[in-house]
C-alpha cells in the first residue's frame, strides 16, 4: 500500500486520540500513515490516498460531531465520485443512547452512496463498556488491514 | 417479589426515604454506604414527604430513568437558590441549548489537552512538595486545593492567587444542595455566589484588558462573535473557576486518607504504573464527592410499580448506584483490579450532562499520587481529619498528614 489517511471527526477529543493511536500502531508495522482532522480536510482530496480510515464519534442526539458535520455536508453537496476510494470506519459512541453510534453510520452510508468501497466490518467503541477506546480501535484496525492486504 | 411484575395488581410499596437514608443523621453523612446498601436491597424507589420528590438508588434505574428524553435538568437549577446562576451555562440547560453551550468549552478538555494540563499539575505539585519542611507535615486538603485550583486557572488563563478564598466561598455555597438545607444555608449561598460573581466579573475585566490564549479568551471570542451572551460567559467562567478544585480535591484527599489506612496501597500504586488510571477510577467509584443529582419528570412514570406524576423531582443517588451489587462484586471494597465492566462509575454523572472536567480531574488526581508516591515512602495521618459532609456533598476541611521520605 501507498499511503493511508486516518480522518477523524471529534467533539471532545476521543476520536482524535484514537486516530493518533491507530496511526502510531500502523507506523510501527511500517505502514505510511497520515492523520487529518475532517475539519481541515477538503473532500476533493479524498482520491489521493490508497485507503481512508474514518474515525468519528456521535454527539447531540445522534448527530455527527461539530468538526465532522461540515465535511459531511460538503460530501452531500459536492457529490464527488468516490468509486476509487476504499475506506474503513470506526465509531465512538455510548450504548446508553438510543442513537448509539449513528454518526459513523451516517458517514459510512454517504461514502458508500458516493461509490466508495468499505473494507472490513465497522468498528465500534462503546463508552459504557469501560474499555479504552484506543485499545479497541488498534485491535480493530489490524483485522481490517488483514482484509485489505491479503498475504 | 418483583415490584415490576406485581405493579398491575398490587399498589407497590413506596417507603418514606428517611427510614432508609436519614439525610441529616451525622452517621449517614459520614458513611452513607451501609444505608445505601439497605435501600438498594429493599427499597428501589422511595418518596420524600418533605418535598414530594422520589429517590432512586439502583444503577440500572439511574441509567434508564435519568436518561429518558422527557427528563429535564433546568427546573431543578431554578429551585437551587443561588445556584440558579447555572441556568446560564451548559449544566443548567436541556437540549438544544445544552449542546450549544457545552461545545464552547469541549475542546479545552480533550484527552490531548488534558495531557498538557496534567504536566502543569505535576509542576505545581512538585513545587509545593519542594516547599515542605523536613518534618514532611502538610495538610492534604490544602495541597490538593492549591494544585487543582492553579491548574484550572491555568486552563482559563486567569490569576490563581486565591484558592483559599474560593474554597471558603464554596464551603458556604454547597450545603444548599442538600435534601434538607437549613434556612440560613440559602442566605449564605446567596452571599457566597454574589461574591463569586463579583470576582468572576473582575477576572473578565482583567482578561479584556490583558488578552491571552486561555479558555476565558475563547469564551470572550465567542461572545464577540455573537455565539454566547455576556451572562453565559460569566456563568460558564464562574462555574469552571469555582468547581475546578472541589471534587478533585475531595478525591485526592480520599485517596491520601486511604493510603494512611492501607499503606500497602501506596506501594501497589507505585509498583503498577499501568494501573494508575484504574486506581483513580476505582477511587471515584468508591466514594463520590457529590453523591446525588436531581432531575424533573415531564410525563407520568411508573417506576417499580409506583406512580410518579409529571413534574416530580427525582433524586438519583449516584453514590448508591456506584455500590450496586448487581453491577459491582463486593461493592464496598476498594479494588483497583476490577474488570473493565466494573470500572464504570456514575461519580461524574452520566449521559449528556456528564462532567466535562472528568478527564482533567482524573489526571490531576493521578498526577498528585504519582508525585507523592515517587518522592515518599509512606503517608501518615497525624490527627483525625475534619470532614463536613451533607447528603449531597462531601468535603474535607482538614487532612493533617506527614509524608515520610
Ligand atoms: C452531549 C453528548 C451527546 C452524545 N450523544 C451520543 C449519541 O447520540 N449517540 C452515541 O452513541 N453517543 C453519544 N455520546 C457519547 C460520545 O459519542 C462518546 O462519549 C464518544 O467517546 C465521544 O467521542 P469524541 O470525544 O471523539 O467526540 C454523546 C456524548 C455527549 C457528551
Amino acid at each position: 500500500m501507498n499511503e493511508l489517511i486516518v480522518l477523524f471527526g471529534t467533539e471532545s477529543g476521543n476520536a482524535e486520540l484514537v486516530a493518533d493511536d491507530i496511526s502510531a500502531a500502523l507506523q510501527e508495522k511500517g505502514t505510511a500513515v497520515r492523520v487529518a482532522d475532517m475539519e481541515d480536510y477538503a473532500v476533493d482530496d479524498l482520491g489521493e490516498a490508497d485507503m481512508v480510515v474514518l474515525v468519528v464519534s456521535t454527539y447531540g442526539e445522534g448527530d455527527l460531531p461539530d468538526t465532522a458535520a461540515p465535511f459531511h455536508d460538503a460530501l452531500v453537496e459536492a457529490k464527488p465520485d468516490l468509486s476509487g476510494v476504499r475506506f474503513a470506519a470506526f465509531g465512538l459512541g455510548d450504548s446508553t443512547y438510543e442513537t448509539y453510534n449513528l454518526g459513523v453510520a451516517t458517514l459510512r452510508a454517504t461514502f458508500t452512496a458516493l461509490g466508495a468501497t468499505q473494507i472490513g466490518e465497522t468498528g465500534y467503541h462503546d463508552a459504557d463498556s469501560g474499555l479504552n477506546p484506543s485499545d479497541v480501535a488498534v485491535a480493530w484496525v489490524s483485522t481490517v488491514l488483514a482484509v485489505a492486504t491479503p498475504s | 417479589m418483583d415490584a415490576r411484575t406485581s405493579a398491575a395488581t398490587v399498589p407497590a410499596d413506596c417507603p418514606e426515604v428517611t427510614g432508609f437514608l436519614p439525610w441529616t443523621d451525622p452517621r449517614f453523612r459520614i458513611d452513607p454506604y451501609p444505608y445505601y446498601a439497605r435501600a438498594l436491597a429493599e427499597a428501589p424507589i422511595m418518596r420524600d414527604d418533605a418535598d414530594g420528590s422520589f429517590v432512586l438508588t439502583r444503577y440500572e434505574d439511574l441509567m434508564h430513568y435519568g436518561r429518558l428524553p422527557s427528563i429535564r435538568i433546568a427546573p431543578e437549577w431554578k429551585k437551587a437558590g443561588a445556584w440558579r446562576v447555572l441556568l446560564d451555562m451548559a449544566l443548567g440547560h436541556d437540549e438544544p441549548g445544552h449542546t450549544r453551550l457545552r461545545r464552547q468549552t469541549s475542546k479545552w478538555f480533550t484527552p490531548k489537552r488534558v495531557r498538557e494540563w496534567a504536566e502543569t499539575t505535576a509542576g505545581f505539585t512538585d513545587r509545593l512538595l519542594d516547599g515542605l519542611g523536613p518534618d514532611g507535615l502538610v495538610d492534604g486538603s490544602d495541597l490538593a486545593v492549591e494544585v487543582t485550583h492553579r491548574t484550572v486557572c491555568h486552563v482559563l488563563d486567569v490569576p490563581a492567587d486565591d484558592h483559599d478564598g474560593v474554597r471558603r466561598l464554596m464551603r458556604q455555597a454547597m450545603p444548599i444542595l442538600s435534601a434538607r438545607p437549613a434556612p440560613r444555608d440559602f442566605e449564605r449561598a446567596e452571599e457566597a455566589l454574589d461574591e463569586l460573581r463579583r470576582r468572576t466579573a473582575a477576572l473578565i475585566e482583567l482578561k479584556r484588558a490583558n488578552p491571552g490564549e486561555g479558555l476565558l479568551d475563547s469564551l470572550l471570542g465567542a461572545q464577540d462573535r455573537g455565539e454566547m451572551s455576556a451572562a453565559e460567559v460569566l456563568a460558564t467562567t464562574l462555574f469552571f473557576y469555582v468547581v475546578g478544585h472541589m471534587d478533585a480535591t475531595y478525591l485526592i484527599c480520599s485517596g491520601l486518607h486511604l493510603f494512611t489506612r492501607e499503606p500497602e496501597l501506596l506501594d501497589a500504586f507505585r509498583a503498577h504504573p499501568d494501573r494508575h488510571e484504574a486506581f483513580v477510577a476505582e477511587l471515584a467509584r468508591f466514594d463520590a464527592p457529590e453523591p446525588v443529582v436531581t432531575r424533573t419528570t415531564t410525563e407520568d412514570l411508573v417506576i417499580h410499580g409506583v406512580h410518579v406524576p409529571a413534574g416530580s423531582s427525582l433524586r438519583l443517588m449516584l453514590g448508591a448506584a456506584n455500590h450496586d451489587p448487581a453491577v459491582f462484586d463486593n461493592p464496598d471494597e476498594f479494588d483497583f483490579t476490577r474488570p473493565p465492566e466494573q470500572t464504570r462509575n456514575l461519580t461524574f454523572s452520566f449521559g449528556s450532562h456528564g462532567c466535562q472536567g472528568r478527564l482533567l480531574a482524573e489526571a490531576e488526581i493521578r498526577v498528585v499520587f504519582e508525585r507523592i508516591s515517587a518522592r515518599y515512602s509512606r503517608v501518615e495521618l497525624t490527627a483525625e481529619p475534619d470532614m463536613r459532609n451533607t447528603d449531597a456533598s462531601r468535603h474535607y476541611y482538614t487532612l493533617p498528614l506527614r509524608l515520610h521520605s
